[in-house]
């Protein structure tokens, strides 16, 4: 997909937790590439979709699926949940072509973005996988589910970063037919299979109302094979948890009380999806990315164009994203923390730091 | 048309299948696979005529699982704007044409128990790479395919060997016709029928269903409409003074970028909104779902990225 | 107005374009059948032909039996009482195995029956536009816990004890087709101890 001198080899670090002490951090080179969302100093629902076309060089929006210095910890992570609960990947027994095009595209995308660390050497329907960061390598028979370890989409699943989900396309409309959701922002895949477009948005307020998600399925439906799309979602989160599922509310959910004038810094984090979606070729099937980055208070306060803007978003966001989003409780507290980083200043335009 | 969606092709093979049917085999020219499709999908074949370049939709019918050439069969039509006429007269083998990646407004429904597929004419070509897939995923399925004369078509031969009981052939020209209230009678539950070819047999195959209580979800079709081709006008800058020329396959957009220009613009389809511009005076054909019935009745805006002018200049606000 | 994944009800009605009907109902939703059967009736004998075979399957509950009432309706069909709801699956089941496209469902009952019946409809092949659905009787819901997954048939509050976890948990509008159930998720988990008043919102 991107062309492979636009992406920089990630130095991959050893394993950090995102559960008990939370030891995930991000490196400087991480907090310059994070996919900061918000172009302006305000916020509000829009179709915010744009070509997902290897730009601009460098970023972590180049390249098809963005590997970084935190691959072994979210592949760590994923086996965790999946271990308390296979429930968090599924697949409606009518995707079968389109696991087989989520493989296909995950693994021709990172062995060329990704040389040093992907291969994928196909003699015929006989391909050889090699991923050096998870030592693994396997050879297997293309569409042939049974020479695989696990079923293709969950085999490839396990070994990129994201969440993603598999959309088949019937009668105009997109349905929620399989899934890996491990990373994600409260909702859950169990419940939510077999919902189709609308169902699954159901409990976003406004948005309907605006008109956005009728455009926003009008434009997928007509997605192209070789042509995917991007879109940034954004949330808060209180520690570096990549599972806030429902399922486990009951746990995290105290975290959210947890949050003083003191921790703010180091407890609150900006929460961004980078979301790609793909029209999958032989299976005309739709694979959706959530590509989850988590960046703390402390971490977005060294860039002070980020501090500024998200203090004045978050200032301005409406009551009911906020309490839909899930921070009202402990916005305050951020803000308090953000004034401080907010001069007044004009900020630049785009998402990029000065 | 941007370079980035277009995949150069060789004409590698023309078969003549009959006097108004010709089979074009298009072989990458770079060598590489061409991207994998499915069954039901078309592409849009560009052709680059001496005074004018002709842009046609159509079906796939190789196999979707055969990467090394697309087919595709085409009928002659004299009296249209000359893209089939240009095939089948001036295209020869070795000749250099561009497809679009295959898209499909017509798939099969993958939850579907049993597909019923009634092809008329050349509207049989969409099923060809269907059935493929059927056959690959040993699904229940028949089809019906009515046709004027059997010399007029040389796929019979090859569909009655691959597919025996499940193809039924209907010759009008031998008093042979296809009736849909018999094929659609008595299906079981999960029943999905597909119909391809003129609108009259496609009227028909939908309003029977319909009758016989087929919901809307079971029944598919897909016409070989001419896709309205738009009318060449010329955009004014207010701002600027430059005057640029827009041509039937262009948008405002992609000739405003040609002349150095950087818009405002993200999903390039008409629906984020950020493309918005200001028309100072013309009128405009709205092809967005953004702008709302009220704002597009007024003309005072227009998203570049998709619409056009209705009248031959537009002054926009740039 | 409730969200978009929560389902929309309407009141039965007679299907002239279909080719053979499938009523179902339990307890209250009897009712329903018979304004349905009323409307069969009137389109008169000439309908007869058009309209094709037409089965009823019914399973009286505490609220409402209305058996007799359906069995001796004018347009003498052969309804179908079933024992159980298990009973009346199977009797469905059968009765699709000879169905064929232009078939119509017609389903009445409390939510927990209706999504029950649609599911193994669904099963036999039929499609969410070849069935109408109308709630009738008790507005409880079926509510499945989304940290433990236990099902409750019937929840008339807004919060709940789940049988399953034992959490105090609130029933949300979000509903799941595929499932039947709505979602319910813990109440205090931010603040724990701290419920809400339990009110009956669903009676
Ligand atoms: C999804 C799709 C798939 C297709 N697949 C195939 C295929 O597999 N094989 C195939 O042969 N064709 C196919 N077609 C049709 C094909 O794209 C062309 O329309 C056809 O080849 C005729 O092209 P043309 O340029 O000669 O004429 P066009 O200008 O496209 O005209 C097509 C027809 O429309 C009529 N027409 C055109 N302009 C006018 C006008 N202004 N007023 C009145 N009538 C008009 C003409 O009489 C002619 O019969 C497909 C179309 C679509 C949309
Ligand atoms: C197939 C593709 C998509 C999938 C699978 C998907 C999935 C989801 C899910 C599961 C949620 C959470 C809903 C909940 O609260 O339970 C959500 C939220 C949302 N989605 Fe999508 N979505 C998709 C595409 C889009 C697109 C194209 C848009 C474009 C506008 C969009 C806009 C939103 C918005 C605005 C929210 C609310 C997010 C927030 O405020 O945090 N989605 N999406
Ligand atoms: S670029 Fe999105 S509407 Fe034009």
């Amino acid at each position: 997909m991107s062309e492979q001198a636009t992406v920089a080899a990630p130095r991959v670090k050893p394993v950090e937790t995102f559960r008990g002490d939370f030891t995930y951090s991000n490196s400087p080179e991480a907090i310059r590439r994070f996919p900061f969302p918000f172009h302006r100093d305000d916020y509000m629902y829009s179709v915010n979709i744009e070509p997902h076309d290897g730009t601009p060089p460098g970023s972590a929006y180049a390249p098809a699926f963005d590997i970084d210095e935190h691959y072994l910890s979210e592949m760590a992570e994923r086996r965790t949940v999946l271990e308390e609960d296979p429930k968090r990947c599924q697949v409606l027994p009518y995707m079968m072509e389109a696991q087989w095009d989520t493989l296909e595209l995950m693994m021709t995308s990172l062995a060329a973005d990704y040389p040093e660390h992907f291969s994928l050497t196909r003699d015929g329907d006989t391909w050889t996988w090699e991923n050096r960061l998870l030592d693994i390598r396997d050879t297997f028979t293309f569409k042939d589910a049974d020479t695989l370890p696990l079923e293709p989409f969950e085999y490839i699943t396990r070994q990129v970063q994201g969440d993603f989900t598999l959309h088949g396309q019937r009668n105009d409309m997109l349905y929620m037919d399989g899934g890996m959701v491990t990373c994600q922002a409260d909702w859950s895949l169990d419940f939510d299979l077999g919902m189709n477009f609308y169902e699954w948005h159901g409990p976003v307020p406004r948005a309907h109302e605006m008109g956005v998600f009728e455009r926003a399925l009008k434009y997928l439906l007509t997605l192209k094979v070789g042509s995917p799309v991007r879109r940034l979602n954004w949330t808060m989160t209180v520690n570096p948890r990549m599972d806030t599922s429902p399922e486990n509310y009951d746990k995290w959910g105290i975290d959210r009380a947890t949050i003083t004038p003191d921790n703010v810094g180091e407890l609150a984090h900006l929460r961004v999806e980078l979301q790609s979606l793909w029209r999958l070729p032989r299976s005309n099937a739709i694979l959706f990315s959530i590509r989850c980055y988590l960046i703390s208070m402390e971490e977005l306060a060294t860039v002070p164009k980020w501090a500024r803007r998200f203090h004045r978003v978050l200032r301005d966001l409406p009551e009911d994203l906020a309490d839909y989003k899930g921070f009202i409780g402990f916005r305050p507290t951020v803000l308090d923390y953000l004034a401080r980083h907010d001069d007044g200043a004009a900020t630049s335009p785009g998402g990029a730091p000065d | 048309m941007s370079a980035v969606d277009s995949i150069p092709v060789r004409v590698a093979a023309i078969e003549t299948v009959s006097p108004f049917i010709k089979t074009f085999t298009l072989e990458p020219t770079d060598g590489g696979p061409l991207p994998a499709f499915s069954g039901g999908s078309h592409v849009v074949v560009t052709m680059q005529g001496r005074d004018k370049n002709h842009r046609n939709p159509y079906s796939l019918m190789s196999s979707p699982y055969e990467r090394r050439f697309y087919q595709i069969s085409v009928r002659r039509e004299d009296d249209g704007r000359g893209g089939s006429k240009f095939l089948h007269g001036n295209v020869r083998v070795g000749d250099q044409l561009f497809v679009s990646p295959p898209a499909n407004l017509f798939a099969l429904n993958e939850l579907g128990r049993r597909h019923i597929l009634i092809a008329g004419g050349i509207g049989i070509t969409p099923f060809l790479s269907q059935l493929y897939e059927l056959r690959a995923q040993d699904s229940d399925y028949a089809l019906h395919y009515a046709y004027r004369r059997a010399d007029d078509t040389a796929f019979l031969d090859r569909l009655a060997a691959e597919h025996g009981e499940r193809a039924h052939f209907y010759e009008s020209s031998q008093g042979h016709y296809l009736d849909p209230g018999r094929i659609l009678a008595e299906q079981p539950l999960g029943t999905h029928v597909y119909v391809c070819g003129p609108e009259g047999l496609i009227d028909t195959v939908v309003t029977r269903a319909r009758r016989l209580g087929w919901p809307a979800s079971h029944i598919h079709a897909e016409e070989f409409a001419a896709p309205p081709s738009g009318r060449p006008f010329t955009v004014v800058l207010d701002k600027s003074g430059d005057e640029l020329e827009v041509g039937p396959d262009d948008t405002v957009l992609d000739v405003l970028e040609d002349n150095g220009y950087a818009p405002d613009c993200s999903c390039r389809g008409g629906v984020c909104g950020e493309c918005e511009t200001a028309v100072i005076t013309g009128e405009i054909e709205h092809h967005d779902d953004y702008l709302s019935e009220e704002v597009k009745r007024e003309h005072s805006r227009m998203m570049i990225c998709v619409s056009r002018a209705a009248s031959e200049r537009v002054v926009l606000d740039l | 107005m409730g969200i978009k994944s929560k389902p929309e009800y309407r009141e039965l009605e007679f299907d002239g374009n279909a080719t053979r009907h499938v009523l179902l109902a339990a307890g209250p939703g009897g009712d329903a059948l018979l304004r349905v059967l009323d409307q069969a009736a009137r389109l008169g004998r000439d309908a007869d032909a058009a309209r094709g075979p037409l089965d009823v399957l019914y399973l009286p509950s505490a609220e409402a039996d209305l058996s007799m009432r359906l069995r001796s309706h004018a347009l003498g069909v052969d309804a179908v009482v079933a024992p159980d709801r298990r009973g009346l699956e199977s009797a469905l089941r059968r009765v699709l195995t000879k169905a064929v496209m232009g078939t119509r469902l017609y389903v009445a009952g409390n939510e927990a029956f209706v999504w029950a019946c649609v599911n193994v409809a669904r099963e036999a092949g039929i499609d969410d536009d070849e069935v109408q659905r109308e709630r009738c009787g008790s507005l409880a819901r079926p509510v499945q816990c989304v940290h433990c997954k236990t099902t409750d048939p019937a929840v008339t509050t807004n919060i709940y004890v789940c049988p399953g976890c034992g959490l105090h948990v609130f029933v949300r509008d979000h509903f799941s087709r595929r499932l039947g159930v709505y979602q319910s998720v813990c109440v205090d988990a931010e603040a724990p101890g701290e419920v809400p008043a339990i009110e009956e919102v669903y009676p």
